[in-house]
């Protein structure tokens, strides 16, 4: 789907409209097709379906002009009432007369007026198009296909869930923008219309907790091998080709697969990280089945396998307070006791009234004055930041973790001020804040909002896996750490206790004493946040796909890499991270 | 050469033994003291100590440097805090100043101790204001705030240390007196419990400048000028009755 502000495939009515319009405001009708040259949004969330308050994805248009550009797209997405506004801004540079076609993650909040596309260079608005009215959806499921699936008659689907079909160039690039995506259906995909980066978003939206389905399109297999889903399926077809005129296509299931039963429709599925992945032998979009009771059936089990995204309420976890450096605690207490033991001299040089005195006495006082104004200036720079909680979780049979952070701004020294997230992380102002969220390869945001809260999810690499003999009621813990940063503090959880194995390095052997297990509410409190370790063990004996792995290795890690900027510097974050352990025999 | 030399006898004498005896140096100490505590407790509020991070510490300084200067002033013109060198009412009735000299001497003498006090602080004042990212003109509203109610405490409590002989019966008065400005003003009914220093001071850190913050300062100073007046008064009354016994 392609919107702009006349479109380009516009009808006669539309022309005529454009006519009308043009009519009425003659003068404004080379600023308005200056801007259809220049900037037009090509697709708005998934066909037009929007779950609010979510991740959206958005693909920008833009024609650079006889200049060329070198200027950012900015979204101004104002919430219902008007206020805060959140702006999301991406960079465009291109050679005169270039066309660009730009992604550009966004929230929206407000389905009457989403809010305002503009183009700027060099601080001067170039192009700006009001973004459509939009419907807004609970659930989106997103379906690769060339023919109707007839899931709009399904009674499993939501009230507000919504079909959308999607051209295979608009699927998003980043997978946090599948957030409000139930499902997504592949039929058939036309790979020379697909980038790497969709893929990889695809494959890690479904490690996050997506639920993928796949089936075949009539007798054509070739999506089932192709780069998009390869990797990720549980079967391995016969051959590219399916046998002609079969009703069920023969597959051989992959080890770890599980054949299932959709309601009298066979299907095979298995564990992709936290999400799942489902093939059915059968082209539910064929003509012959579309719409009879036993698709229906189909649709309905299949639909009701709910997906299981991680959810991370890390708020309460945030530390009330950020700790003043000692270091700026105690030069303010030496300035004091200087200035105290000075005044003593002061009063002195006071007392006795006589014109020298009382003149230096004033010297003296506006020389500690300065340096006291200086003082607080050095001091509340060091002071400024934000409190964050990170976890980080690992992806079974990946390499990869989860990262979920929340942070509070506390206080900041200037006003405005810019937080900085790795590549992989997604920062939005959670509620909604008057903001600038840059998406530029790594997300920043710019804001002077007071009691600001952020809150950012990712998925990076994390190379450890870890492996325990079981004997008796302990055993031998072994953990390969290729991460780089040691594991320091950390623990053995498995079922509701813990024990604490001591920092890992590269590698470790560690014995696990059946003896030293101690429940896990009778932890003493542990640094660097307590609140965090607690929520994990909760998080690990309430998620539904967490909980079906009966051993963890959690601990503190803190890596430069995945920290935060704050104003240029770098702040640490400890991660809590949770590896599965797998269980050897 | 003292420049203070036309400066007023009464005052000048009251402000060397306030600024050089040894007790008014400590006094000055406990007082530079009293304003550190509250000016650590004003570190940003990530330090969270006494679980004050969300009231708004520099105020907490502000009041405390408030209170400290306005219960110095009066309490040395009162004589409840004695010190070698500084007359009270009774003695400098019997002197050959007038009373008006004698009056306006304690004005200047309590006007000069608060303003010094005010002075002496500023360091830690601008610290605590630019630690809590306050403008700076927060300060100086709660300066004149502070030397003005301090000023007319002052004077007051010059006038309750001529007027009562007893030591018990001036402090309880004194007493008295900041319990019902810092206290009762706050139990008076709207508007009249803006005339609370503490509620003004409070409205000058969030607001800044406002008419009322200005009469109610003007108010202070009318209290003073009306207590020079009374000093002056009872001053001819002793004097009248002394010629007459």
């Amino acid at each position: 789907m392609k919107i702009a502000v006349i479109s380009r495939a516009a009808g006669a009515a539309t022309l005529a409209a454009a006519v009308a319009a043009a009519c009425l405001c003659w003068w404004a009708g080379p600023i308005a097709a200056a801007q259809t040259e220049t900037l037009a949004i090509t697709a708005i969330g998934f066909d037009g379906r929007v779950r609010m308050a979510t991740w959206t994805p958005m693909w920008v248009e833009v024609r650079a002009p006889a200049t060329g550009v070198d200027g950012t797209v900015t979204l101004a997405a104002a919430s219902p009432t008007g206020t805060p506004v959140v702006q999301h801004t991406v960079s465009v540079r291109a050679a005169p007369g270039a066309v660009l076609r730009v992604f550009l993650p966004a929230t929206l909040y407000d389905a009457r007026t989403p809010g305002a596309l503009t183009l700027t260079e060099g601080g001067r608005s170039i192009a700006t198009v009001a973004l459509p009215r939009i419907a807004p959806a609970d659930e989106i499921i997103v379906v690769l296909s060339d023919e109707p699936l007839g899931l709009e008659a399904m009674s499993a689907r939501g009230q507000r869930t919504e079909i959308a079909y999607v051209a295979p160039e608009n699927l998003p690039p980043i997978w946090q923008a599948y957030e409000g995506v139930r499902l997504v259906v592949v039929r058939n995909v036309d790979e020379r219309r697909l980038g790497d980066p969709q893929r990889r978003a695809l494959q890690q939206w479904i490690w996050s907790g997506g639920r993928l389905l796949v089936m075949p399109s009539g007798d054509d297999l070739r999506h089932f091998l192709g780069p998009t889903l390869r990797d990720l399926m549980p079967v391995t077809p016969a051959s590219s080709r399916a046998r002609s005129g079969a009703a069920v296509q023969p597959f051989t299931a992959k080890p770890g697969s599980e054949s299932v039963d959709a309601a009298g429709t066979r299907a095979v599925r298995w564990r992709a990280g936290r999400g799942r992945v489902t093939v059915v032998g059968v082209d539910l979009a064929d003509p012959a089945l579309r719409g009879s009771p036993d698709d229906r059936r189909a649709w309905d089990a299949i639909l009701a396998d709910a997906p299981s995204p991680a959810v991370f309420e890390l708020d309460a976890t945030l530390p009330p307070q950020r700790p003043v450096p000692v270091r700026t605690q105690a030069l303010v207490g030496v300035l004091i006791v200087a200035y105290i033991v000075a005044a003593r001299r002061l009063s002195r040089l006071t007392a006795g009234l006589r014109a020298p005195m009382i003149i230096s006495a004033v010297v003296m006082l506006a020389a500690a004055t300065v340096i006291a104004a200086r003082a607080a200036v050095f001091a509340r720079a060091d002071a400024s930041g934000v409190v964050a909680s990170a976890i980080a979780e690992g992806l079974p049979g990946t390499r990869y973790a989860l990262v979920a952070m929340s942070m509070r701004m506390v206080v900041s020294h200037t006003g405005d001020f810019v937080i900085g997230a790795r590549e992989e992380t997604l920062l939005r102002p959670v509620p909604p804040a008057s903001v600038t969220v840059v998406y530029d390869g790594r997300t920043l945001l710019r804001s002077g909002a007071p009691g600001l809260r952020v809150t950012g999810l990712g998925i990076v690499p994390m190379d450890v896996t870890g492996t325990l003999v079981a004997r008796d009621d302990g055993g031998t813990l072994t953990v390969e750490n290729r991460a780089g940063v040691p594991i320091d503090p950390a623990w053995v959880y498995q079922a509701g206790r813990v024990q604490a194995v001591g920092p890992i390095g590269a590698s470790a052997q560690i014995v696990i004493d059946g003896q030293r297990w101690l429940a896990r509410d009778r932890l003493q409190r542990t640094d660097p946040n307590h609140a965090l370790l607690v929520w994990a063990f909760s998080h690990l004996e309430t998620d539904a796909i967490l909980k079906s792995i009966p051993t963890w290795l959690i601990g503190w890690v803190r890596s430069p890499a995945s920290s935060l900027t704050w104003e240029g510097r770098r702040e640490v974050t400890p991660h809590l991270v949770l590896v599965p352990l797998l269980a050897s025999p | 050469m003292p420049v203070t030399q036309a400066l007023n006898p009464v005052a000048r004498g009251d402000l060397r033994a306030r600024l050089s005896t040894p007790r008014g140096v400590w006094v000055q100490t406990l007082y530079l003291g009293a304003c550190s505590a509250f000016l650590l407790l004003s570190l940003p509020p990530e330090v969270g100590r006494f679980e004050l991070r969300e009231a708004n510490l520099l105020l907490a300084f502000l009041v405390v440097q408030l209170v400290a200067v306005a219960y110095l002033t009066g309490a040395f013109a009162s004589s409840e805090l004695s010190l070698e060198g500084e007359k009270g009412l009774p003695d400098l009735a019997l002197s050959a100043f007038g009373a008006v000299e004698i009056a306006v001497g304690k004005l200047i003498s309590s006007v000069g101790y608060a303003v010094y006090l005010v002075a002496l602080a500023l360091p830690l004042t601008v610290l605590a204001a630019g630690l809590r990212a306050a403008p700076l003109w927060t300060a100086v509203w709660a300066a004149i705030l502070t030397a003005t109610l301090a000023t007319a405490l002052g004077v007051w409590g010059a006038w309750l240390g001529g007027r009562f002989s007893s030591d018990f019966t001036r402090s309880f008065l004194y007493w008295s007196v900041l319990a019902a400005v810092f206290v009762g003003t706050a139990r008076l009914p709207a508007p009249w419990n803006a005339t609370n220093p503490v509620l003004q001071l409070d409205q000058a850190v969030r607001n800044g400048w406002s008419w009322t913050f200005g009469a109610v300062t003007a108010v202070y100073a009318i209290a003073a000028v009306a207590g020079v007046v009374a000093i002056v008064s009872h001053l001819t009354v002793m004097r009248t009755g002394a010629e007459d016994a």
